[in-house]
């Protein structure tokens, strides 16, 4: 029986693959917003904190400069300030919606679990630290939307039996706010983000090749889109703050201040109950469903020249370069067993792993106990032999996570799943074509900047064009090679990728035609 | 799709996201009080009397004490806890009990409490304790205070309650 998170999952991924797979339409794959949820959390953070910097050249630290000095931004200078102050809002509202998707997006996608535990569990408090410093920069304004949050926030905090004096005594009536409130909330505004920036760099700790920038298009547009809200429907702040009397009417920033509510309604006992039940279960999610490991990398020092080419290629930096057990001078590469995730990637970049090897037996350098090079070797041969009949005969490599390839099969067109498609080495292709086993060899798997695992369908791209190693070679497989990332909903759109690959290669003899195919889902 | 549509499905999805974020950044909007209510915050801080008396040391117990460390008399340090009962137009409006802060129940018992009250005319009364002993002194206040809307009345006490 299987577990109601994995069911859950799977109505999450009925919901989420529509909405991907329109914005892919939209943005292309290449600059997706859902597959930069990440990037585009540091790239709101960024804003933020940029326009922060400014903000604070002119914020003035005591009851009632606060409020002036934000007032005098926002109308006087409204130019600039004015601009700074609504980017610095809506920037953070901005990363919290990025936040919350890549939070679902990776839950629903079951990238959570194994090796990327460290990174689940270390983005828990990173939720306490961006909600801290958003409610911080709120108190800053001194409003009454202030004057709301500091009354409730007070009160939350008394509920705990930490300070013998309440905290809510120091915001009774105007007589018992000081300027040095605004001191500490300044610093504890400059504080939080910059623990929040800490924990945003320990959060990617253990991945290699972490991206922190969204592609530029990307970049660019959401910024424009933020000015031009900024111009459009400036930050404003409400009433001033006067403790002498009650607010009663307030807007509320539902991304950041949605609990306040919640304290009046339940109560704050209810509320700490609700936050810390959240980051309970966020932090224990990870375990609370099977998640089978898959069998890890494993080395055979004789055949491991210590290139580190596998070092330089893992996703999750599981393997690690030392001294080799018996050759002078050479390295070999280690596996971490705590963080291989079992993805291949390794075996296919080993220059070992190629079928032109004058081996009694393919034993590679590192290869996947489940599908070890020389099986896959075999595999393709047995697929290459079922090829048959007049059209131009395909192979194609995909990859579990991707498009299945299975209902692809012809007589013409055969098949071969791999964990990832970065497992393939190049030289297989170059096997295929030099050994005229098949007309057309087609390698699909994840989506652009969608990988499952991370630099599965990067690092193939870039050894196909020889700009990595191990580099494809024969100028007849750079020629006819396709490489669709055409991603698991992709069935329809790989399927027609085919159909026009076949009449291309069928076509082959004309001087003019040019026949590699390279792509993703089309808009 | 041809790039003209693209860029506008783009700007699109970019303004959909950008409305979102710039409404729900202030509405709607919440009610926190009712304009036509005052808010009363009883906001109390006030160390209890010491529970127990102080007693004089024998020889023998000073003997037992280092040079630097005599005293004449063992004072205890736990104070009483403290009762807070406010009626507002004769009925009960605050009631509590406040235990003594600290370890050792030596620090002060805070009272705190929000609430919203028509405004108005009301006659408040306020009774605290704070000794166990029988017999012993309350405080207490009889007061009538006539509330605007949206005021914030705060009922503190300092050798005798506040209204401020």
């Amino acid at each position: 029986m299987k577990s109601p998170i994995v069911y859950i999952r799977q109505a999450g991924k009925m919901l989420l693959n529509p909405v991907e797979l329109l914005f892919s339409k939209i943005f292309t794959d290449h600059a997706n917003p859902f597959f930069h949820l990440g990037t585009l959390s540091f790239f709101f953070f960024w804003i933020a904190a940029g326009s922060g910097l400014y903000l604070y050249v002119f914020f003035e630290t005591s009851v009632h400069g606060a409020y002036s000095s934000i007032e005098y931004l926002t109308n006087e200078q409204w130019y600039l300030g004015g601009i700074m102050r609504s980017l610095h809002r809506y920037s953070s509202a901005a990363m919290v919606v990025a936040v919350t998707l890549h939070i679902l997006r990776e839950f629903v996608k079951g990238r959570y679990q194994g090796v990327r535990v460290f990174s689940w569990v270390s983005g828990v408090p990173l939720l306490w630290l961006l909600f801290l410093s958003a409610i911080g920069g709120y108190w800053l304004v001194w409003d009454e939307l202030a004057q709301y949050i500091a009354l409730l926030s007070s009160e939350l905090l008394d509920w705990l039996p930490i300070m013998v004096d309440p905290m809510a005594r120091n915001f009774l009536n105007e007589e018992t706010v000081s300027d040095r409130l605004f001191s500490l909330l300044a610093f504890l505004h400059i504080g939080f983000p910059l623990a929040l920036l800490l924990g945003m760099f320990i959060h990617i700790q253990r991945i290699s090749y972490a991206k922190t920038n969204p592609p530029k298009q990307l970049a660019i547009g959401a910024m424009a889109a933020l000015i031009l809200l900024s111009l459009i429907n400036p930050a404003m702040s409400q009433a001033p703050a006067n403790l002498d009397q009650s607010v009663t009417n307030v807007g509320l920033d539902w991304f950041y201040l949605n609990v306040f509510p919640l304290i009046e309604i339940w109560g704050p006992g209810w509320v700490w109950g609700l936050l810390c039940g959240i980051s309970g279960l966020l932090v224990i999610l990870p375990w609370l469903s099977p998640h089978k490991r898959k069998p890890i990398a494993v080395v055979d020092p004789p055949n491991c020249n210590g290139c580190a080419w596998c070092f330089a290629d893992c996703p999750y930096s599981a393997i690690v370069m030392k001294v080799h057990d018996f050759k002078k001078g050479h390295k070999q590469a280690v596996v971490d067993p705590d963080l291989c995730i079992g993805c291949g990637i390794c075996a296919g970049a080993c220059p070992s792993s190629t079928p032109f090897r004058s081996v009694d037996e393919l034993i590679t350098g590192i290869d996947m106990p489940d599908l070890p090079v020389k099986e896959l070797l075999k595999l393709t041969d047995k697929k290459a032999k079922q090829l048959k009949g007049d059209k131009p005969k395909v192979l194609i490599f995909g990859c579990r996570s991707g498009a299945p390839t299975e209902s692809l099969e012809q007589d013409n067109v055969a098949g071969i799943l791999l964990p990832c498609v970065g497992q393939l080495p190049p030289s297989f292709v170059d096997y295929i074509f030099r050994n005229k086993l098949a007309d057309g060899v087609m390698v699909t798997g994840c989506c652009e900047e969608d990988c499952y695992y991370r630099l599965g369908n990067t690092w193939m791209e870039q050894r196909f064009a020889a700009e990595r190693f191990p580099k494809l070679r024969t100028s007849g497989a750079k020629r006819d090679i396709a490489v669709i990332w055409a991603g698991e909903q992709g069935n329809k759109q790989l399927a027609d990728k085919l159909d026009t690959y076949v009449k291309t290669l069928e076509n082959k003899g004309h001087e003019d035609d040019v026949r590699f195919v390279k792509g993703g889902r089309d808009a | 799709m041809p790039k003209l549509r693209l860029i506008v499905y783009q700007i699109v999805a970019y303004a959909f996201f950008m409305g979102f974020i710039a409404y729900f950044s202030s509405a709607p909007m919440w009610k926190h009080t009712d304009p036509a209510n005052a808010t009363v915050k009883v906001s109390i801080r006030h160390p209890g009397k010491i529970v127990g008396e102080c007693r004089d040391l024998s020889e023998a117990e000073m003997g037992n004490l280092s040079p630097n460390m005599k005293v004449l008399q063992e004072c205890p340090r736990e104070r009483s806890p403290v009762t807070l009962n406010i009626e507002l137009d004769g009925e009960t409006f605050f009631e509590s009990i406040a235990r003594p802060s600290g370890l050792q129940k030596d620090g002060v018992s805070t009272f705190y409490g929000r609430f919203s009250v028509p405004a108005g005319e009301h006659q408040i009364k306020a009774i605290l304790k704070d000794d166990v002993h029988a017999g012993s002194a309350d405080f207490e206040v009889l007061r009538t205070i006539n509330l605007s809307s949206r005021q914030v009345l705060v009922i503190d006490f300092k050798d005798g309650f506040i209204f401020k």
